[in-house]
C-alpha cells in the first residue's frame, strides 16, 4: 500500500509541473512583449524597462522559467499590476467567501444528489426515474448565471424572502452569512446535483443487478439493508470520483456565480483582473485553483487505496 | 439459439421501418432536440430575412421601449432591437459551438491516434493532457483570453484548448482497445501501412463515440462562450452574443427582467436541444442505457 501511495504522490509532480509551465507560457508566448503586458496599458516606457529588468526578461527563457518557478514554490506569485499588492495577499483576502460558497454547494449537492440517484435506480423506468432524468438533462443545459438570475427574480425580487445580492462574512453571524449564500449555492449546485445524481443512478442500477444482491435477497436481507449496506457501499467509488472531478466545474461555476451575486470572492478577483489585464493575479489564481483541484483529487485517490484493496496504480 | 432470436425478430423487409418507428417512439428527445436545433440553425442562417433590423443599430430615443409592432421584444438600454440581437446571437453561439466541436474532433482524433499508436509519445501526451485537465475550463479560457486581443477566433481557440484533452483521452482509449483485437493484428500481418490501418480500422471505430462527445462539446462550448462574454472575457462587447446581451442587461435587469430573460431562454433552449440529441444518440448506441429492451 505504501508503494502505491508513493507512486500516486509522484504522479502529482509532473501534472503540477505542466500546469506551472502552461501558466508561465501564457505570458511569454502570448503575442506582444510580456513586459508591456505586465506593465499594463498606462505604463510609461521607463516603467516597462524596469519591469523587463526586474523579471530578467533579457535572460534565456529557460532560466526565466526556473527563476519564476523558484519564486512560486516559495509562495511568491508576484505583485498585482493594478493594486501593487502581493498576489498571495489578494487571494487570501478573497478566499474565505469562495470556499464558503463552494463548501455549502458541495454539502448540499451531495446530500440531495445521492438519494435522488438511488431513488431513480430503485424505481427504474418509473415516473420518478423519468423525472430525475429530465431534471438532470435540464440542469446540464441551464447556464449557472441564467439560473442565478432566475432564482434571484423569484425569491428576492418577487417574494422578498432573501437578500438580492451581496455577501456577509461568517463574523456577521451565521444566519446572515447563510442567507446571502443560499441562492448562490443553490444555482451553483444544480449542475453538480445533476452530475452526481446521474452517476449514482447508473452505478446503483449496475450494483443492483449483481449476483451478491440476489444472494442477499435470497437469504432474506431487508430491502433497506440491501440498498444502503450492500449496494450503496459498492457504488461509492465511482460516485466519489465524480464528486472529485466535479470540483473543477464547481470552481469554474463559482467564478461566474460570484459575478451574478456580487460576492467578493476569488471569482470576482478573477473578473476584475481580466478587465484590467492583471496577468500576475490571473496566473496566481489559475495556479492556486489548479493546485486545489489536483490536491483534492489526489486525496480521493489515496482514500481509494485505503478503502478498496483492489485499487492499484 | 440463433434461430430462436431470428424468429423473434420482425421479418427483414419491415425491419428498417419498424426500427425507425421504435427509435422515434423510444427517444422523443431526438425529435424534440433535433427540431429545436434545426430551428435555431435556420434562424442563424436566415437571420437577415426574419423580420430583423441591424442588431447593432443604436436608437437613443427608443431606449428600453416595451414590445411593439416594430420592436417585437422591445429595445435595450441603447435602443437596440432585442429580437434582432437574439436572432443574430444564434449565429455567434452556433458558430462557436460547431467550430469548437469540429476543431477538437479533428485535432483530438489526430493527437489521440498518435498517443495510442506511438508508444514513446504516449506518456508525454498524457502528462500534457493531465496538466490541461487540471486547470478548470473557464479559468483556462480566461487565462488565454487575458493575453490576447478579444476576438471570436480567440474565444474559439481558448475553449477548444480546454475541451481538447477529453477528446484525446477518448480516442486514445479506443485505439488502445482495438489494437489488442485480432482484426488489428490481422491487418498488420497482411502488411497494411499504418495510415491504411488508421483509415480502415481505427477511424470507423472512433466515429460513434466521437460524434456523441462532439455534441456535448458543442453544448459546453456554447455555454462557456456565454459565460466568458458574461464576465467580460469573451466575444467583444460590440458583437451581439447572448452572453453579451445578458452582461449588458445586468445593471437594469430588476426593472427590465426580459432583457436577461430573452437571451437566457435562447441560450438554454439551444444547449438543451443539443444535449437532448447527444443523450438520445448515446442511449441509442449504448446497450447499457437502452430502454424497453431486455
Amino acid at each position: 500500500m505504501m508503494h502505491q501511495l508513493a507512486t500516486r504522490t509522484l504522479g502529482v509532480v509532473p501534472v503540477m509541473f505542466f500546469v506551472a509551465l502552461f501558466v508561465f507560457c501564457i505570458l511569454h508566448f502570448a503575442p506582444g512583449d510580456p513586459a508591456v503586458i505586465l506593465a499594463g496599458d498606462m505604463a510609461s516606457p521607463e516603467q516597462v524597462e524596469r519591469i523587463r529588468e526586474a523579471l530578467g526578461l533579457n535572460k534565456t527563457l529557460l532560466s526565466q522559467f526556473i527563476d519564476w518557478l523558484a519564486r512560486v514554490l516559495t509562495g511568491d506569485f508576484g505583485t498585482s499590476i493594478f493594486s501593487k499588492v502581493p498576489v498571495t495577499e489578494l487571494i487570501a483576502q478573497r478566499l474565505p467567501a469562495t470556499l464558503s460558497l463552494m463548501l455549502l454547494t458541495l454539502v448540499f449537492s451531495v446530500t440531495v444528489a445521492i438519494p435522488i440517484g438511488v431513488l431513480a435506480a430503485t424505481n427504474h423506468n418509473s415516473l420518478a426515474d423519468r423525472i430525475v432524468t429530465a431534471f438532470t438533462t435540464l440542469s446540464f443545459s441551464i447556464p449557472v448565471f441564467v439560473l442565478g438570475y432566475g432564482l434571484v427574480y423569484i425569491f428576492s425580487t418577487s417574494l422578498g424572502l432573501l437578500p438580492v445580492q451581496g455577501y456577509a462574512p461568517l463574523s456577521a453571524g451565521i444566519g446572515k452569512h447563510l442567507s446571502h449564500l443560499l441562492l448562490p449555492a443553490l444555482s451553483l449546485s444544480s449542475v453538480y446535483i445533476a452530475m452526481v445524481a446521474r452517476i449514482s443512478r447508473t452505478t446503483m442500477l449496475e450494483a443492483l443487478s449483481q449476483d451478491y444482491i440476489r444472494t442477499a435477497r435470497a437469504k432474506g436481507v431487508g430491502r433497506r439493508s440491501i440498498l444502503y449496506v450492500h449496494a450503496l457501499k459498492n457504488t461509492s467509488l465511482p460516485v466519489v470520483t465524480v464528486i472529485g472531478l466535479g470540483i473543477g466545474m464547481l470552481i469554474s461555476g463559482a467564478v461566474v456565480t460570484e459575478s451574478v451575486f456580487a460576492i467578493p470572492g476569488v471569482g470576482r478577483l478573477t473578473i476584475d483582473a481580466v478587465a484590467r489585464r492583471d496577468v500576475p493575479v490571473i496566473q496566481g489564481i489559475v495556479l492556486m485553483f489548479s493546485a486545489m483541484y489536483i490536491a483534492l483529487n489526489f486525496l480521493i485517490d489515496v482514500l481509494y487505496v485505503i478503502l478498496d484493496p483492489r485499487v492499484r496504480y | 439459439m440463433l434461430r430462436i432470436s431470428e424468429a423473434s425478430d420482425s421479418p427483414p423487409s419491415t425491419l428498417g421501418r419498424s426500427r425507425l418507428t421504435r427509435i422515434l417512439t423510444h427517444y422523443p428527445g431526438l425529435i424534440v432536440g433535433g427540431f429545436l436545433f434545426g430551428l435555431l440553425v435556420f434562424a442563424a442562417i436566415f437571420a437577415p430575412w426574419l423580420g430583423t433590423v441591424d442588431p447593432a443599430a443604436l436608437a437613443p430615443s427608443l431606449r428600453l421601449a416595451p414590445p411593439s409592432d416594430t420592436a417585437w421584444l422591445g429595445t435595450d438600454m441603447l435602443g437596440r432591437d432585442v429580437y434582432s440581437r437574439a436572432i443574430y446571437g444564434a449565429r455567434i453561439s452556433l458558430s462557436v459551438g460547431v467550430s469548437v466541436a469540429l476543431l477538437t474532433a479533428i485535432f483530438g482524433t489526430a493527437i489521440g491516434i498518435l498517443s495510442g499508436y506511438v508508444r514513446w509519445l504516449d506518456p508525454i501526451i498524457m502528462r500534457i493532457t493531465d496538466g490541461l485537465m487540471a486547470i478548470p475550463a473557464i479559468l483556462l479560457a480566461i487565462a488565454l483570453m487575458s493575453v490576447t486581443r478579444g476576438s471570436i477566433v480567440a474565444v474559439v481557440v481558448a475553449i477548444s484548448l480546454s475541451q481538447l484533452p477529453q477528446v484525446i483521452r477518448l480516442i486514445r482509449g479506443v485505439v488502445l482497445t482495438i489494437r489488442e483485437l485480432p482484426f488489428f493484428e490481422a491487418a498488420i500481418a497482411a502488411g497494411s501501412s499504418p495510415l491504411r490501418i488508421v483509415y480502415n480500422h481505427v477511424l470507423p471505430n472512433v466515429l460513434i463515440p466521437l460524434s456523441v462527445q462532439a455534441t456535448y462539446i458543442c453544448a459546453a462550448a456554447i455555454m462557456t462562450e456565454a459565460a466568458l462574454s458574461f464576465i467580460g472575457a469573451g466575444t467583444p462587447p460590440m458583437i451581439p452574443s447572448w452572453g453579451n446581451m445578458i452582461a449588458d442587461a445586468r445593471t437594469l435587469w430588476q426593472i427590465k427582467p426580459h432583457l436577461i430573460a430573452v437571451p437566457a431562454i435562447f441560450l438554454t433552449v439551444t444547449v438543451l436541444a443539443i444535449n437532448l440529441v447527444g443523450d438520445s444518440v448515446r442511449d441509442l448506441l449504448d446497450p447499457r442505457f437502452s430502454k424497453g429492451r431486455k
